[in-house]
């Protein structure tokens, strides 16, 4: 005779019975909630204006906040969106004195690969001066990621924590 | 000799009822019967749905399009297209409500089950098993709606295969 590995046992029933039955609600349609949205560009450049009369920027703390840029590839649609983050990728910062990235600007960059939130301060070689051509009292922060397709909860910018630089007496 | 005796399996029915039910905010709406833990395969599946639309609904939204039995989440987008499980059986049943804005029907959903999706889960989400998950797809409008109706009855009743000769 087969074995059914049944073993049925005379223990007594309680009144307590499994879950007969869930009940699950899905949501027709697209954009129903706070999808993620394909960042569109491969680059973000924007200024942060510095006093008139600056001389030497000696360094910039700047912060990627909680939920802030963190670029993935893009997964694809899932019930929800048609959108989803697939897997983290790297994006660079750097700084220019005209909103035109050099090679040797470019050098000066950094690449970033991990999860918000972190700090980031940049010492003054890597920080465009007043000296350098085109400068017009703005330090243009750079952001590339290369990618339109790449999606990010958080906008590419960095919130400003602190500015340190000598000013003309 | 060798003698041939057909062993037939323990046949166990399992009936789940859902009543006076708001419907808020979903045009697809799921129902997860859950099988014996010892199951072995679903034979049959019957359902009985009634659905009152709330007189905030449009009257072309008041409108069941599909029954659809899948093995997991799926979902209809604004433009038409479809995200659709591994395991995903439609049928169109376009049935309108009444002048009482009610839909009342009862179907036999055998022919659209997965015999052998009959993992036990205790609820949907809980493990990537295979389940055979019976939805009611109403209007995308429905979606938009913070009461859109009432289901005042969703019986489901499945004839399940169980471990065990008889």
């Amino acid at each position: 005779m087969s074995d059914t590995g049944q073993k049925d046992k005379g223990y007594p029933k309680t009144d307590l019975d499994d879950r007969d039955f869930d009940i699950v609600l899905l949501y027709g349609g697209s954009g129903k909630f706070a999808c993620i949205t394909p960042l569109g560009a491969t680059y973000e450049v924007y200024a942060i204006e510095v006093p008139k009369h600056l001389i030497f920027n000696r360094r910039l703390l700047l912060q990627n906040i909680t939920l802030g840029f963190d670029p993935h590839t893009d997964a694809g649609a899932d019930p929800d969106c048609p959108n989803t983050p697939g897997s983290r990728v790297p994006w660079y910062l750097s700084f220019s004195a005209d909103g035109v990235l050099t090679e040797d600007e470019m050098a000066q960059g950094v690449e970033f690969n991990q999860a918000p939130p972190f700090d980031i301060e940049v010492q003054a070689n890597s920080l465009p001066q007043p000296t350098d051509a085109g400068w017009d009292n703005k330090i243009y922060v750079h952001l590339y990621w290369g990618n339109a397709s790449y999606v990010s909860y958080g906008l590419p910018t960095l919130q400003l924590v602190k500015h340190d630089y000598d000013i003309k007496i | 000799m060798i003698g041939n005796k057909i062993q037939p399996y323990k046949y166990s029915m399992k009936i789940g009822t859902l009543a006076d039910f708001e419907l808020s905010g979903s045009s697809l709406v799921g129902f997860y019967l859950v099988p014996p833990k010892n199951a072995i395969t679903l034979e049959n599946m019957i359902m009985h749905f009634k659905i009152q639309f709330d007189a905030s609904s449009a009257a072309g939204d008041r409108k069941i399009n599909r029954i659809v039995v899948t093995d997991n989440s799926w979902s209809v987008r604004t433009d038409g297209s479809e995200f659709r499980a591994d395991y995903f059986r439609p049928l169109t049943v376009d049935l309108t409500a009444d002048g009482n804005r009610i839909i009342d029907f009862k179907m036999d959903v055998t022919s659209l089950i997965n015999k052998n999706n009959a993992d036990y889960a205790e609820q949907y989400g809980a493990d990537p098993v295979d389940i055979n998950w019976v939805f009611v797809e109403m209007p995308i409008g429905i979606n938009d709606l913070a009461t859109a109706g009432v289901i005042k009855l969703w019986k489901v009743e499945g004839l399940y295969t169980t471990k065990g000769i008889r």
